[in-house]
């Protein structure tokens, strides 16, 4: 089942008086239960095509389809509560927020759902366990290391059971060792729950772990290939 | 609650911060609430004084026409025997009103037999004097019915004569139909009008002996005290209406009607509590604002963050907006326990000061006005709100592309 489309999408940025073409005409489809790693140098556009996917970002033309609804003309607050309902986002600084613990964090997103507190604090315990974290559920992010922040990050990205788990170069801040886990992780998780990613990345060692590379260069789609 | 955690834990976060903004807002809290309660105990001394201490009651009945005309032909405008026995009982049948007494007011000259000056004197029935001024009555004492030409003087007149207390001395004047007159007046005691325009005039004498001066049985006005200050209006109509019912032609004048001075006072003061007020709130207000700005300045990047995972516009906008409520009413609290702790400090002080064209030392007291306090804090608190509110409301405008790379 495709979870979203995109369809000759192009992003433009006006930095001062030059304009700059982030995505030329990407068109791409996303099916439940896929691994897709996005592929590409620094400036290829791989932040602005997940950005757009994730709904936190506008095309400049081309159309968005999310479960078949297209979202382009969606006022904020729908598109909102859509990334609530069915995205979940890791990105490559954690972004945990630094006043709360980790289970504070991970029941951060189903509290803006307005789940009770009881009830997100189950769920994000057993999201925490799935990543390895329930030792550290009290710990405040800066109590953490940079592996264990991402994976704490993980689980607030899987705590609302999304449809599609976005991730903007989850590994960059990490060392290999961290990398390698935390990749560990995504793939078990798209495998045992069918969890579906799609994660950017400009590190060589971690495509060969995926089931689809989309390579993009100068903000096109130059190679889409199913491992 | 779950905004109100995020804003209690970024207030401990920035805790030096929060901390110079609370004391500001504190302090801001605790200055107007002072000076507010200051202006209110002035007042309400200022009142008390003069419907106490000056006599001047609650209420007091003229014949109609008295204010314009009472000056020029008094003897017109004088309530016989009959009319004040008729308007004492009318108004003392009304369960708010403790007293009714008659007055006369009369001017002069007088004499210690070798120097002459003015004088000003009002004639009271010593017993419901007593009752009017109550603690106002000079430590020597009050008037005594038994003996009518012991009066009282102001300490400035008898220093000028050179009178003391036993001292005699003689009035002098005209009487209502035009004959000269003289009394005699023997010297009770000294006492201090409190004001340095009347210290060097002033006479207080039993009634009868007034009337005696003035060769008459009547009274100018009569002064009616009441239990309460509150009751004034509700007196003051059933007093017209009952009057109006059995034909007697008077007018009533409330207590602040008869002292100008009252008016100024209070217009000045509450010129002065607006300017203070204005500048301590701007004050508060801006360093909320500074505080809010910085801290979504700061937190840019966790707007971003959480419109992501599904906060709209306006979950941000009330979450610093809680921010800025809580620090408000953290301010709040301060300037209250602030506020009443220096109370207690002034009112163990015992700090006295003498007030412009005063003659006598009065204590510095500070009123506590809860229900002032309660809508300042609220307004602090709003203001507070509403200054986290407008950067929020940017913050949350913006993209959350931008947000999330904020650095």
């Amino acid at each position: 089942m495709i979870i979203t489309e995109l369809k000759d999408v192009h992003k433009r940025y006006h930095l001062g008086e030059t304009q700059v073409k982030a995505l030329c005409g990407v068109s791409l489809s996303i099916a439940e239960g896929d691994l897709i790693a996005v592929w590409g140098a620094s400036g290829s556009g791989k932040s602005t095509l997940l950005n757009i996917i994730g709904l936190i970002d506008e095309p400049s033309s081309g159309t968005l389809k999310l479960n078949g609804h297209e979202v382009g003309e969606m006022p904020d607050n729908v598109k909102t509560d859509l990334r609530s309902r069915y995205m979940g986002f890791i990105f490559q600084n954690f972004n945990l927020m630094p006043i709360l613990t980790a289970l504070e964090n991970v029941m951060l997103p189903l509290q803006v759902q307005g789940v009770s507190a009881a009830e997100a604090k189950e769920k994000a315990l057993n999201c925490l366990q799935s990543v390895g974290m329930e030792r550290f559920a009290l710990h405040r992010p800066d109590k953490l290391s940079g592996g264990q922040r991402q994976r704490v990050a993980i689980a607030r990205g899987l705590v609302t059971e999304p449809k599609l788990l976005i991730c903007d170069e989850p590994t960059a801040n990490l060392d290999f060792e961290n990398a390698e886990r935390v990749m560990d992780l995504m793939c078990e998780l798209n495998q045992k729950r069918g969890i579906t990613f799609l994660f950017s990345t400009h590190d060589t060692r971690l495509i060969d772990r995926v089931k689809r590379i989309v390579y993009l260069e100068d903000g096109t789609i130059v190679k889409d290939e199913r491992a | 609650m779950m905004w109100l955690k995020f804003a209690l834990r970024n207030i401990y976060k920035n805790r030096r911060r929060s901390a110079a903004t609370i004391l500001a807002v504190a302090l801001g809290f605790c200055s107007i609430s002072l000076f507010h309660g200051y202006t209110q105990e002035t007042y309400a001394g200022v009142a008390t004084s003069i419907i106490h201490g000056g006599g001047v009651g609650h209420l007091t009945v003229f014949k109609k026409g008295f204010s314009e005309r009472g000056r020029l032909e008094p003897e017109k405008y004088l309530f016989n025997q009959q009319e004040i026995k008729q308007i004492q009982t009318l108004v003392n049948a009304l369960p708010q009103v403790m007293l009714a007494t008659p007055r006369l007011n009369l001017s002069g000259l007088i004499s210690n037999g070798k120097t002459s000056t003015i004088f000003l004197a009002q004639g009271v029935v010593p017993d419901e004097d007593k009752q009017l001024r109550g603690e106002f009555i000079s430590k020597e004492g009050g008037l005594d019915s038994a003996t009518p030409s012991a009066v009282q003087m102001a300490s400035d007149l008898a220093t000028i004569l050179e009178l003391e207390a036993g001292d005699n001395a003689v009035i002098m004047g005209n009487t209502f139909s035009g004959m000269v007159n003289a009394l005699d007046v023997d010297v009770r005691n000294t006492y201090n009008t409190g004001v340095d325009a009347t210290n060097d005039k002033f006479i207080r004498m039993p009634l009868a002996h007034a009337q005696l001066f003035y060769d008459t049985q009547g009274a100018d006005k009569l002064v009616v005290l009441l239990d309460d200050i509150q009751h004034i209006s509700t007196v003051k109509s059933q007093i017209q209406t009952l009057a109006k019912q059995q034909g007697l032609d008077i007018e009533i004048k409330r207590w602040d009607e008869l002292a100008s001075f009252y008016h100024q006072l209070k217009a000045m003061f509450d010129m002065i509590f607006l300017f203070i007020f204005t500048i301590v709130i701007v004050v508060a207000v801006m360093s909320v604002i500074n505080t809010m700005s910085m801290t979504v300045m700061e937190r840019t990047r966790e707007i971003g963050t959480l419109r992501a995972i599904g906060v709209r516009r306006s979950g941000i906008k009330w979450l610093f907006s809680v921010e800025g409520g809580v620090l408000g009413s953290l301010g709040c609290t301060l300037g209250i326990v602030m506020t009443i702790l220096i109370h207690y400090l002034i009112k163990s002080m015992a700090l006295t000061f003498t007030p412009p064209s005063s003659t006598a030392e009065v204590t510095l007291n500070v009123q506590l006005d809860i229900g002032f306090m309660l809508i300042l804090s609220l307004l602090l608190m709003l203001l507070a709100l509403l200054s986290a509110f407008f950067p929020a409301k940017r913050a949350a405008k913006s993209t959350i592309v931008d947000a999330l790379g904020h650095v």
